[in-house]
């Protein structure tokens, strides 16, 4: 988890740890070995079913076993069962891995699994005609929302609950709004904007509502631009808001956002003398005008600007004068 | 020959720097009686009833506090005055500090619950009252602040929040650290005279505009790191009425650990005995307390100056004051504070309507309708000068209590109200009635906190009961009604018989003088100063322990002493055996 520091441990406590682990280990082999040789036998019965779980609970990243209970309940439990004693047996799966998902939040198994209970649950409760034929699936991917939720709440830059949070989205039997999502993203920067998968979520959902026509573009990017420079002033060392901030400008054809942008970021400057990412990004954003609208700026000026900035960031971020080295090269070939 | 009545130290008063002495000295294995002469806990600082409250605004008060009582609602109109808890000196406790470290560690935090204090806003120069941002999300969504001033107060901020020392930082070269804050901020800072308010009276708690620079940078960097601990906000504010509750807890730890407990019997008189030749371990003090059957004894008398007798105190060398154990101490601190106490049935709001950042969010489905949101706990700051009506050359500080600190009945909201009266107001010499009655003084400034109404209805707000008084620090004149015997004026006689080369233990110790303190720190002085009083005594107390034993050694057919007696204290409280979880846990 972000932010969460390790313990550290006394000599005396990692003795007794190691001891204690000695024991566990040895049973955990023995109930390893015992379950790979029922799925070499093909063992489908429920006692085997239990022997994963068992198993899972202590290893849920042993990726073998959850592929090997989905085959238990496939061919062996599934053909017996009723369409409703399938979703319950579903639901039980979901309730194990939201059990380990709260100890291991980041473990790709755990997700996939929950993806393939969510994915199967059969048609129901209604029957032919009659009733509801998606209102399991509703139920249950609703508390996936809820569920995501939860995690994010508890570790906001955790990558793989967003990722599950489109795969959720996109899977919901009733479409959410997108501007709702956009609501939940503001909701998350506002509480701390150093989260780049806020900001990303962000940008995959305006997108897709102004190429949809649902917001207007210009309108949007004046408050996008807004946002993100408050972020900015706020905290001018906050990467993700630099990359926002230039996935907004784009190309650059538009220049007088662009005029409006630099001029936003060169006072920044001033107050910040030896922020690395105002310059870098007015040498990018320079460049850009340099590019895209060659015939309606003074190039000597911009360049030798350009050529100025280079020589503070080769300063302030030695490491990477090479690349600084390099873009000199570029502009001055141009 | 056991003697019940024989303690090695009596505590007087059961204020809250008292009664976390007591308590300490308890644990530590010392035989402890502690005295207050009212019938509660907590002294000057306790939590009263509706009903005590006003018994003790209308009684003639010996203590330290002057009361000038005003509108005072007759209180059969107002019904459960059992679930009232008004703190006669209220203040709010930083998430960490040495209160805080002392509620843990003594484990009296287990007694009672805490509440966040949810909202601190300051009254800005165009009358109207805002949120103080005070952290980067804070800053980030303020739309009140232009980019600029993000950028400089967020600088600031993490300027005052680092560990360095203050003094050889960069930014204090070349300036006069004894600058006014208020001047430091604008010039090192560039800040505007709004922002520079804000921090100075609202993050700060600095109460004039000539506090310097160095005390409130200090404050404010122990605030800021009592952020996120609890939650958003630095501060606490106790259940059951904070102060009074928390000093009877650490009494109740006292008792715990066989402290003696007696209330409401004033003190006849306190005799100091005369040593005989050789017998140094009989106790050097018999108080008789008035329609209580027996005297008690102590070794050592701990008091604030104020309820000993004149006469005690000056004919005795064996007296040690306690210099203040907080930062600072010396600074021109006010010596009285006018106070006013207010109830109402309506809530208040801190806050405007709600706006996200982003304008125009279509966002029906998720949006909290949240216009003006009930207030529960909050404070508000009043920079001087910024209500026209009012004239207190100090800021006004106000702490709104509601429900959800267990000190009012639901619906009901407690509205403390104070001013520090700094020391060169002519109010402020000791004796004379105030020029400006604390009523004149706060009125303005609760008349501008009551327009700040929730309900958007046009009826004005009408409190349920008002009162006022003055608190001074400065000590009252000791009636006569104690008397200390007439004290051996040949004590360097007794001094003699010891042989000891060593100087004679005191056998009085001073309280550090209470002072007026910003609205978080009370709770921290008292912490600090206790425990220096704690220290202090124990070396008292095994000074005595040892002139005990070499005593004791000289006699032949003494039982022999053993080392054990001498009692090693290594920290102030005992270490508690508990899981590490508990650490954090309220």
């Amino acid at each position: 988890m972000h932010g969460v520091r390790r313990a550290r441990q006394t000599q005396e406590a990692l003795e007794a740890k190691r001891l204690k682990d000695q024991s566990k280990l040895h049973d955990y082999l023995a109930l390893s070995d015992d379950v790979l040789a029922r799925k070499k036998q093909k063992d489908w019965s429920r006692e085997a079913l239990r022997s994963t779980t068992q198993l899972l609970q202590i290893n849920p990243e042993f990726y073998t076993v959850w592929n090997y209970r989905r085959h238990i309940l496939v061919n062996g439990i599934f053909p017996e069962s009723t369409p409703e004693q399938i979703k319950d047996l579903l639901k039980d799966d979901l309730s194990l891995t939201m059990a380990a998902l709260k100890i291991h939040p980041k473990v790709y198994w755990i997700w996939t699994h929950r993806g393939w209970c969510l994915n199967n649950v059969p048609s129901g409760p209604g029957v032919d005609g009659e009733g509801d034929l998606r209102g399991w699936e509703k139920e249950l991917w609703n508390q996936e929302l809820f569920v995501v939720e939860k995690l994010l709440d508890a570790d906001p830059r955790n990558f793989h609950a967003w990722s599950y949070r489109r795969v959720v989205l996109d899977s919901l039997p009733v479409p959410k709004p997108e501007t709702s999502e956009l609501a939940y993203t503001t909701r998350k920067i506002e509480s701390n904007f150093s989260n780049f998968s806020a900001w990303h979520q962000r940008s995959k959902v305006l997108s897709s509502l102004w190429s949809t026509g649902r917001l207007d573009q210009t309108k949007s990017k004046e408050e996008e631009f807004d946002l993100v420079q408050n972020a900015m002033y706020t905290d001018p060392r906050d990467q993700s808001v630099w990359i926002y901030h230039r996935w907004l400008i784009g190309s650059g054809d538009n220049k007088e956002i662009l005029d409006r942008e630099i001029a936003v970021i060169q006072s920044l400057l001033e107050e910040e003398t030896d922020s690395k990412w105002c310059m870098e990004s007015l040498v990018h954003y320079k460049r850009l005008l340099l590019h895209n609208h060659a015939a309606l700026v003074d190039k000597s000026a911009l360049t030798r600007n350009c050529i100025h900035l280079l020589e503070q960031l080769r300063e302030v971020d030695p490491g990477r004068r090479a690349r600084y080295d390099e873009i000199e090269l570029e502009i001055t070939r141009l | 020959m056991d003697d019940e009545g024989a303690f090695d130290v009596i505590v007087i008063g059961t204020g809250l720097t008292e009664s976390i002495t007591a308590a300490a000295l308890a644990k530590a294995g010392f035989k402890v009686a502690h005295l207050d002469e009212n019938v509660y806990y907590g002294g000057d600082e306790a939590s009263l009833s509706l009903d005590e409250y006003i018994d003790w605004a209308t009684q003639p008060r010996t203590s330290t506090q002057i009361s000038s009582f005003s509108s005072l609602s007759p209180s059969d109109t107002l019904p459960n005055s059992r679930q009232y808890s008004i703190s006669l000196s209220p203040s709010v406790i930083p998430a960490t500090g040495p209160l805080i470290s002392s509620l843990v560690a003594s484990g009296v935090s287990r007694y009672g619950g805490f509440r966040l204090v949810e909202h601190v806003a300051v009254y800005s120069s165009d009358h109207k009252v805002e949120t103080v941002p005070g952290s980067k999300e804070d800053i980030f969504k303020d739309k009140t602040i232009s980019l600029l001033d993000k950028r400089r107060l967020m600088r600031f901020l993490v300027f005052a929040s680092e560990d360095e020392e203050f003094e050889g930082r960069v930014e204090l070269e070349g300036t006069n650290v004894d600058m006014p804050f208020l001047e430091f901020l604008k010039a090192t800072f560039s800040l505007n005279q709004e922002i520079a308010e804000t921090i100075t009276y609202a993050l700060s708690y600095c109460t004039s505009p000539t506090d310097k620079t160095l005390p409130a940078l200090h404050r404010l960097r122990r605030y800021l790191r009592s952020i996120g601990r609890y939650g958003h906000s630095p501060f606490l504010v106790g259940h059951y009425g904070s102060s009074g509750e928390i000093a009877q807890g650490f009494c109740r730890t006292a008792a715990v650990a066989g402290a003696v407990y007696i209330l409401g019997k004033p003190i006849s008189s306190i005799t100091r005995n005369r040593n005989s030749e050789k017998a140094q371990s009989t106790p050097t003090y018999t108080l008789t307390l008035a329609d209580f059957p027996e005297p008690i004894t102590c070794h050592l008398l701990i008091s604030s100056e104020s309820r000993l007798p004149v006469e005690l105190i000056r004919n005795i060398d064996a007296i040690q004051r306690i210099p203040s154990a907080f930062p600072f101490a010396d600074e021109d601190k006010p010596i009285k504070i006018a106070r006013g106490v207010c109830i109402i049935d309506q809530a208040l709001t801190l806050t405007p309507t709600q706006d996200s950042l982003i304008f125009g969010e279509a966002d029906l489905e998720n949006s909290i309708t949240e216009s003006s949101p009930a207030l529960d706990t909050g404070i508000v700051v009043f920079p001087p000068f910024s209500v026209p009506a009012g004239f207190a050359p100090s800021a006004v500080t106000v702490l709104v209590v509601g429900e959800g600190s267990f000190s009012v009945p639901k619906g009901k909201w407690i509205i403390y109200i104070s001013t520090p009266i700094p020391s060169f107001s002519p109010d402020s010499n000791h004796d004379s009635d105030p020029v400006v009655s604390p009523e004149t003084l706060l009125k303005p400034y609760l008349e501008t906190t009551l327009s700040f109404s929730s309900t958007s209805s046009v009826k004005p707000l009408i409190p349920l009961f008002t009162s006022f008084y003055l608190q001074s620090t400065s000590p009252a004149p000791r009636a006569a009604s104690v008397t200390a015997s007439a004290v051996p004026t040949d004590l360097s006689a007794s001094h003699e018989v010891s042989n000891s080369i060593d100087p004679p233990s005191p056998s009085i110790l001073l309280m550090p003088l209470p002072e007026i303190l910003p609205l978080p720190d009370s709770g921290d002085a008292s912490a600090l100063n206790a425990e220096a009083v704690f220290w202090e005594a124990i070396k008292a107390l095994n000074g005595f322990k040892d002139t005990k034993k070499q005593e004791a050694s000289q006699e032949q057919d003494a039982p022999p002493v053993r080392e054990e007696d001498r009692l090693s204290i290594e920290s102030f409280w005992p270490p508690v055996v508990s899981e590490e979880d508990d650490e954090d846990e309220l």
